[in-house]
């Protein structure tokens, strides 16, 4: 990948075409569960890697460019969610067509409900920071270095994020604990 | 109760209800918007290089360059130029009566001074970005329209000749949605003593989408960097812009607005660059293709921030300076190793800022880690004041929490003196869109 970038860097089009081959799922997936809606996903994706191709000359360390990318695209989300202002409003619900998993049997119809109102309660920066680390796996270091922020910061917003939703499931799970559906 | 670990599947577990793949359709308008898009020039590695010793190979191409245009610069000198950039005095006019465009016969080749790229102003083709500028190519015996931003996309593409009585001729080679391939139109055409300024005007044509397009005033793309996107040298006159975008949010979608800034320049200068966030013209007397080498210009940079003083070229944000003329300015003058006069206000085009003039404190050490010498970088993207150089930096306010930086920068103090006389008044001439 590294070469890829440095071709593009010296304004390479059809190496930077297969960087986005290479990259778009991973942000893509990272912007569709931020900003819950998937023309919005797609804007903010489109938004980050056309500054990437704009600013990529002044990218230092080619090692770096998923990550330098994954920064844009945060922030290409923020720009997209509050430049359509009533889209916490107007969102679309989700279409659940992800990929199946183990776990699935743990999540039911109104977990889905549940997780998916409360995390539209959350602000748009508490969302980034929970799908890194929930979504994409990311040490708290690397996602606040995604955000730009420090990492204590990084932290009380998951620690925040995740009292909210654990709140939710739990504010809605005593009748469905006690008709035995989860242990 | 949930415990951490019955959370954190369950969330796991709704995350991956998620679509993970992004649509064919969304690449394919991301490679399409990347194909229209410049890529920014390097700021940051002028500002590192520009430090630097000259080696052998630039200083040569440098110097063949002021003689070559040094040389130009004669030429066109001796040469009455047009009045303004918008309304050039003709230099070669074709004669005759126009005839029925279908019955111009093809001639000989396009003539060599209107072989080349040339700039124009918007125009409504079904496709272009709606304030995007345009640029039409002639070779010896090809034309295409395009959209300015280096787009592939290229419309109206058309075979070229020059009638028996001069006029530019020319065959559609594709159907387009309102022509036909062999729609044939003929075009009178006048171009400025210095070669710089083309002027077209329809006799007819069978596809009236061509004429409407191609009617006007174009000038001459002789951006001396191949890579870039810009004019180049330009004769004394009034001149648009073809893709700084002063108004566009960091990080926001880009998409090219003509004449965002409009500029007044007299004899002896060039437009060196243009990109979405930054805007040079210089001195034609300087080493155009080389910015490394400049000893002034004038450079624009859209929607400054301050750098982070942790470490020279951090590359970072200052926290807690907000984007606003006073709150840079403010900052600017508590920023350690910076020397800067009082701010004086000032205005343009109706906008209110405010101007500083900047060096490097002597005392001065610190230096960034692939620099040369003590450095003091302050403003994001690539703003820095290093050895003997002198700025003035002016901070405008654009409305609606947009902030442009213009800076003239120079070499050394006596550059400075020089070169503010001329360089003023050519930013008291920018109007905005």
């Amino acid at each position: 990948m590294e070469e890829l970038v440095e071709r593009a860097r010296h304004g390479d089009r059809e190496a930077f075409a297969s960087l986005v081959h290479a990259t778009s799922d991973r942000m893509f997936a990272i912007a569709v569960r931020i900003l819950r809606d998937g023309d919005l996903a797609e804007d903010a994706l489109q938004g980050a890697l056309v500054t990437a191709w704009r600013t990529l000359p002044t990218l230092r360390d080619p090692a770096r460019f998923e990550a330098w990318v994954r920064r844009l695209l945060i922030h290409s989300c923020y720009a997209e969610a509050r430049r359509r202002r009533a889209w916490a409003a107007n969102v679309r619900v989700l279409p659940v067509d992800g990929p199946a998993d183990s776990d699935d049997a743990l999540l039911s119809v109104v977990d889905r409900d549940v997780l998916d109102r409360a995390f539209r309660r959350l602000s748009l920066e508490h969302r980034a920071v929970f799908v890194l680390h929930h979504h994409s796996g990311l040490p708290l270091v690397e996602i606040a270095e995604s955000l730009g922020i420090p990492a204590g910061t990084a932290r009380s917003r998951l620690h925040y994020a995740t009292r909210v939703l654990r709140a939710a499931i739990e504010a809605d799970a005593e009748p469905v604990l006690s008709e035995g559906r989860m242990a | 109760m949930t415990t951490d670990r019955d959370f954190d599947r369950i969330a796991g577990a709704w995350l991956a209800t998620s679509p993970d793949e992004v649509p064919d359709r969304a690449i394919a308008a991301i490679l399409q918007a990347v194909d229209m898009t410049p890529q920014v020039r390097p700021r940051w590695r002028w500002l590192t290089w520009r430090s630097t010793t000259m080696n052998r190979i630039p200083l040569a191409i440098g110097a063949a360059a002021v003689v070559a245009i040094a040389g130009a610069v004669v030429f066109f000198r001796s040469n009455p130029g047009p009045t303004v950039g918008s309304s050039p005095s003709p230099g070669v006019t074709p004669s005759g009566s126009p005839s029925s465009p279908s019955s111009a016969a093809a001639g000989g080749p396009v003539p060599s001074e209107l072989r080349a790229s040339w700039m124009g102003e918007h125009r409504g083709l079904t496709g272009l970005a709606p304030e995007a500028g345009t640029v039409i190519t002639l070779n010896q015996s090809s034309f295409d329209l395009a959209q300015s931003a280096g787009s592939s996309v290229k419309y109206l593409e058309s075979s070229a000749s020059i009638t028996s009585d001069g006029r530019l001729r020319l065959e559609l080679t594709f159907n387009t949605a309102d022509c036909d391939t062999g729609d044939v139109g003929t075009y009178a055409w006048t171009i400025s003593p210095s070669r710089r300024i083309l002027t077209i005007t329809e006799d007819r044509d069978d596809c009236p989408s061509r004429g409407g397009a191609l009617e006007g005033v174009w000038w001459l793309m002789d951006c001396p960097l191949s890579e870039d996107n810009c004019l180049g040298a330009v004769d004394p006159g009034t001149y648009k812009s073809q893709f700084i975008t002063p108004r566009l949010d960091p990080g926001a979608p880009w998409s090219p607005v003509f004449g965002a800034i409009t500029y007044t320049v007299p004899d002896g200068w060039a437009n060196a660059g243009d990109w979405p966030e930054t805007f040079d013209l210089v001195p034609v007397s300087e080493p155009l293709h080389d910015a490394a080498n400049w000893s002034r210009a004038i450079n624009l940079t859209t929607q400054p921030s301050a750098m982070n003083q942790d470490k020279p070229c951090s590359d970072t944000v200052q926290p807690g300076v907000t984007r606003s003329v006073d709150a840079l300015v403010t900052w600017l003058r508590t920023v350690p190793g910076l020397v800067t006069t009082t701010p004086n206000a000032i205005s343009i085009d109706g906008h209110p800022g405010q101007s500083l003039d900047i060096r490097i404190d002597p005392a001065w050490k610190k230096k960034c880690a692939d620099g040369t010498g003590p450095i003091v970088t302050y403003m994001m993207p690539g703003t820095a004041v290093m050895g003997t150089e002198r700025e003035r930096l002016i901070l405008l306010d654009l409305g609606d929490g947009d902030v442009l930086q213009i800076l003239v920068w120079t070499r050394d103090q006596a550059a400075f003196d020089a070169f503010l006389p001329e360089a003023m008044p050519v930013i008291e001439s920018f109007r905005f869109k």
